[in-house]
C-alpha cells in the first residue's frame, strides 16, 4: 500500500476516527486505525472500541497502490497534526512497518496486520430513513447535555430516539432533569413508533461527525445497533439494551404559575448566582413575586449572592429551589428572546420552553429546601 | 515549633480493651491466656487478647483457629459489643471532664487536646485520667503526651500496659533518631520494603533524605514521611467524630457459592443496613453505596457506586429506595464477581455518608 495526500485531507478524518479509540484498550490492535485503500482510490479509515465504530472515507486522485494495514492512531494523528499546513504526506507500507514521509521528516510506525482488525459484522436493519445532518445535529445539541453519566440506571446513560411517520423525537434525562426535542417536518415512511437508546459515547462521536449541512444521511436501526452513513462516513454504534423510563408521565401538566422572563438576563443572573452556590450541590433559591424573580445562593462559607430579574408574572408568591447548573444548561440552549416557565409548587417539576412551545421542552426537578 | 499549635495532645489507649472488660467480670481467668473473638468453628477472628496470650504470639485480627494453634490453652470468649460500647462511653465521659476537644478513634482510643501548654500540668491531667478510669471502670489505659498526634500516639505505645510517657520538644530529636520507619503510621509492609531497598531503616536514615527525593519515590506520601521522621504532624485534634461511612457485614460459616445464596445474603444485608441507618441519629446523607467482598482465600475487594437521589439517616428506606439499593448492590456484586468469581467468605454492605446540613437543599428525582 502506498499513497500521497495533503495534510488537510488526512487530518480531519483521522481526528474523527481517533476520537472513537479509547485511551486504554483490551486488545493492542484497538489502539490502531485500520486503513484500507481500494482500487478506485477510496481510502477508508476505521476506528473502533467495539461499541462505537467510525469509518471515514477520503478519495485520492494521485498515484497510489491499493492495500490495507493498521497503525497506531494517536501517533499518526499527532504526526499529521504537527506537520506544517498543506504539507504533502506520503504513506507507504514497507516490511511490516509504515513509512510516513513529508518534506524532510520521516517516521516509521509499527503496524499490525489488517486481518487482525475486528471486522464489523454486517447487521440487518429493522427500519431505515433519511434526514439531514443538520436535523440530527440540532436534536443532539438541544438535549445531549441532559444525558446521565455513569448512572447505575444504565439506560439513562444515552439518548432515546423515537421515530414515527413524520416525527423524529429525542429525549435525554439523568433523573433530575429531562430534555426533549423533536423534528416534525420529515417523512420517514415508518408506520409505527420505533424507539431505541443510543449510548452516550455514540451520541458524542456522532455529534463530532455532523455539521449544519443540509445533505441527507441514511439512518438504519436494528435490534442492537444503529448506523448513520453518508458518502464520506459510516458511523455504527451498539444500542443500550434497556427500557427507557416512561418520560411522558413526568412531563408536567397543569402548572398554574406561568412566568415569562428575558432569557439572556436570566442566563447571566444564574451564572453569577452560581458562583456563591454550594460547589457540590449547586442549589439556588428562586423567589417569585409579582413581576420580580429573586435568585439567592448560599454556600457553606456563609457567603451569599442575590440577583433580581424583572419578569412577567402575576400570581401568588412561590419559593422554589433548583440546581443552578440545570437552569444554566436550559437557558444556554433555548434560543428565543423570552422564555416561559410553568410551575405549580415548590415540590413539583418546572417546565421551561420557548413562549410558543418551539421544538424543545425541558423539565427540571426542584431541590427540596 | 509552629506557633499555632501551642496546646499539647494526649493520646489514650485502653489496654486490650475487650479482654480487659471480660477479665474484670471474670477475675478467675486473670492469670490465663484469654482472648475475645469468634469461635474457630465459625471461622471467627480474635478481636483482642490479654498480655499473657500475646506472649504466645496471639494477635488481634488473627483467625481464632490460628490463635488456638499457637496457644492451645487459649480461652476464647464471645464478644459483648453492647457492653464494650457502654464502657467506652463511660471512658469518653471521663475524658470530657479534662478536655473539650476529643477525637475518638475507636471504642478504646482517643486523642485529647489539652487546654494547657504546661508539661507538668498536662502530665498531672494524664495521670488523673488514668487513675480515674482504673478506679471507676477497673480497666487500665496507656497514655502518651506530646506536641502532636503522631508523637502522642508514639508515646502511649511506649510502655503498655498502663504506661505513661511524655515526649517533650527537646526529646523529639533523640526519640526520632532511634525509631524504626515501621512505627510511622501508614508505613506498612510495602512502603517499608521500598524504603529498605533504598537503604532506609530508621527515621534517622529517613531524615537524611531530601523532600524532593521522597516525593519522587513516594508521591504525596513523601511529604508525610518527610514530616513524620522529624516528629512533625500538623493534623489537629478534631472535636467531633465525623462519620465517613456506615456498614454492616456478615462472615458466613459456609462459603457462599450459589447465586441464590448470594442473593439472599445481599437481601438480608440490605435489611440490616436499614436497621443501622434508622438507628443512626438524624443528619446523615448517604452519597454512595459500597459492597465489600472477602473471598475464601481472604482476598478483599470493594465496589462503590454513587446513586442519584438522597437517603436520609434516621428513617427507614422507602420501598423504592429498598429496590434501588438492592439492585445497585447486585450490580456492584456482579461487577466484582466478573473480575474474580470465587466462593465468598464475607459480604459487607454500606454507605459512604456526609453530614447533612440542615440548610442543605436536596435534589428530587423525576422517576421516584
Amino acid at each position: 500500500m502506498k499513497f500521497k495526500v495533503f495534510r488537510e485531507q488526512l487530518l480531519k478524518p483521522l481526528q474523527l476516527v481517533a476520537g472513537v479509540i479509547e485511551k486504554r484498550q483490551t486488545m493492542p490492535i484497538l489502539a490502531n486505525v485500520y486503513m484500507s485503500l481500494h482500487k478506485d482510490g477510496t481510502l477508508s479509515l476505521t476506528g473502533t472500541d467495539m461499541e462505537v465504530e467510525m469509518v471515514v472515507r477520503v478519495v485520492l486522485d494521485n498515484d497510489f497502490t491499493p492495500g490495507e494495514i493498521t497503525v497506531p492512531a494517536k501517533k499518526l494523528t499527532d504526526i499529521c497534526r504537527s506537520l506544517p499546513d498543506e504539507s504533502e504526506i506520503t504513506l507507504e507500507l514497507k516490511d511490516e512497518r509504515v513509512l510516513v514521509k513529508s518534506g524532510r521528516s520521516r517516521f516509521q510506525l509499527s503496524a499490525l496486520p489488517a486481518s487482525d482488525f475486528p471486522a464489523s459484522d454486517s447487521r440487518q436493519n429493522e427500519i431505515s430513513f433519511q434526514c439531514t445532518k443538520h436535523t440530527i445535529k440540532r436534536l443532539i445539541e438541544k438535549t445531549g447535555f441532559a444525558m446521565a453519566q455513569q448512572d447505575v440506571r444504565y439506560y439513562l446513560n444515552g439518548m432515546l430516539w423515537e421515530i414515527s411517520a413524520n416525527r423524529f423525537r429525542v429525549v435525554a434525562t439523568d433523573g433530575h432533569r429531562l430534555a426533549l426535542s423533536e423534528n416534525t417536518e420529515l417523512q420517514t415512511g415508518i408506520n409505527d413508533v420505533y424507539s431505541c437508546i443510543v449510548p452516550r459515547k455514540g451520541i458524542s462521536e456522532l455529534a463530532r461527525l455532523l455539521d449544519d449541512n443540509e445533505d441527507n444521511v441514511d439512518i438504519g436501526i436494528g435490534p442492537s445497533h444503529i448506523q448513520v452513513s453518508s458518502e464520506f462516513f459510516t458511523f455504527t454504534s451498539k444500542l443500550v439494551d434497556g427500557k427507557f423510563p416512561e418520560y411522558e408521565r413526568v412531563l408536567p401538566r397543569g402548572g398554574d404559575k406561568i412566568v415569562f422572563g428575558p432569557r439572556a438576563e436570566l442566563r447571566e443572573a444564574f451564572s453569577r448566582a452560581a458562583i456563591l452556590s454550594n460547589v457540590k450541590y449547586r442549589g439556588v433559591r428562586l423567589l417569585l413575586n409579582d413581576s420580580l424573580l429573586t435568585i439567592t445562593a448560599n454556600n457553606p462559607e456563609q457567603e451569599e449572592a442575590n440577583e433580581e430579574v424583572v419578569v412577567d408574572y402575576h400570581g401568588e408568591e412561590l419559593e422554589i429551589g433548583f440546581n443552578v447548573s440545570y437552569l444554566q444548561d436550559v437557558t444556554n440552549v433555548l434560543e428565543s428572546e423570552t422564555i416561559k416557565f410553568t410551575l405549580s409548587n415548590s415540590n413539583a417539576s418546572a417546565l421551561i420552553e420557548e413562549p410558543e412551545g418551539g421544538d424543545s421542552m425541558y423539565v427540571v426537578m426542584p431541590m427540596r429546601m | 515549633m509552629s506557633f499555632n499549635n501551642q496546646r499539647l495532645v494526649l493520646h489514650c489507649d485502653a489496654d486490650s480493651f475487650f479482654a480487659a472488660i471480660e477479665l474484670r467480670d471474670r477475675p478467675q481467668l486473670k492469670n490465663l491466656p484469654v482472648a475475645v473473638g469468634g469461635r474457630a468453628t465459625d471461622r471467627g477472628v480474635i478481636a483482642t487478647c490479654n498480655y499473657i496470650a500475646r506472649k504466645f504470639g496471639v494477635r488481634s485480627a488473627m483467625s481464632t483457629a490460628m490463635a488456638e494453634k499457637l496457644c492451645p490453652n487459649l480461652i476464647v470468649l464471645a464478644p459483648r459489643f453492647s457492653l464494650y460500647r457502654q464502657v467506652s462511653e463511660e471512658m469518653h465521659g471521663i475524658f470530657s471532664n479534662y478536655s473539650r476537644c476529643i477525637e475518638p478513634i475507636a471504642l478504646d482510643e482517643a486523642y485529647l487536646e489539652l487546654d494547657s501548654d504546661d508539661w507538668n500540668i498536662c502530665a498531672e491531667i494524664a495521670k488523673d485520667i488514668q487513675r480515674q478510669i482504673e478506679s471507676s471502670l477497673a480497666i487500665t489505659v496507656s497514655a502518651g503526651l506530646s506536641r502532636n498526634k503522631f508523637l502522642a500516639k508514639l508515646a502511649s505505645e511506649w510502655n503498655k500496659p498502663a504506661g505513661f510517657k511524655i515526649i517533650r520538644d527537646e526529646d523529639v530529636a533523640q526519640v526520632m533518631s532511634q525509631l524504626a520507619v515501621g512505627k510511622i503510621p501508614s508505613v506498612g509492609g510495602k512502603t517499608k520494603e521500598k524504603l529498605a531497598k533504598l537503604g532506609i531503616v530508621t527515621c534517622r536514615d529517613l531524615q537524611q533524605q531530601s523532600l524532593d527525593f521522597l516525593t519522587q519515590h513516594f508521591g504525596v506520601h513523601g511529604q508525610l514521611l518527610f514530616d513524620r521522621c522529624r516528629g512533625r504532624d500538623l493534623r489537629t485534634v478534631k472535636n467531633t467524630w465525623i462519620r465517613k461511612s456506615i456498614s454492616v457485614e456478615r462472615t458466613f460459616s459456609n462459603d457462599l457459592v450459589r447465586d441464590d445464596e448470594i442473593s439472599a445474603a445481599l437481601n438480608s444485608l440490605v435489611g440490616l443496613l436499614d436497621e443501622r441507618w434508622l438507628r443512626l441519629k438524624s443528619g446523615y446523607l448517604a452519597k454512595s453505596l459500597f459492597v465489600k467482598i472477602k473471598y475464601s482465600d481472604f482476598s478483599l475487594t470493594t465496589r462503590e457506586s454513587a446513586f442519584s437521589g438522597y437517603i436520609h439517616s434516621g428513617e427507614h428506606f422507602s420501598p423504592q429506595q429498598q429496590l434501588q439499593l438492592t439492585s445497585t448492590a447486585k450490580t456492584l456484586l456482579t461487577s466484582a464477581l466478573s473480575v474474580k468469581n470465587a466462593s465468598i467468605r464475607l459480604l459487607g454492605l454500606g454507605f459512604s455518608v456526609h453530614q447533612g446540613d440542615q440548610k442543605q437543599m436536596n435534589q428530587t428525582d423525576l422517576f421516584m
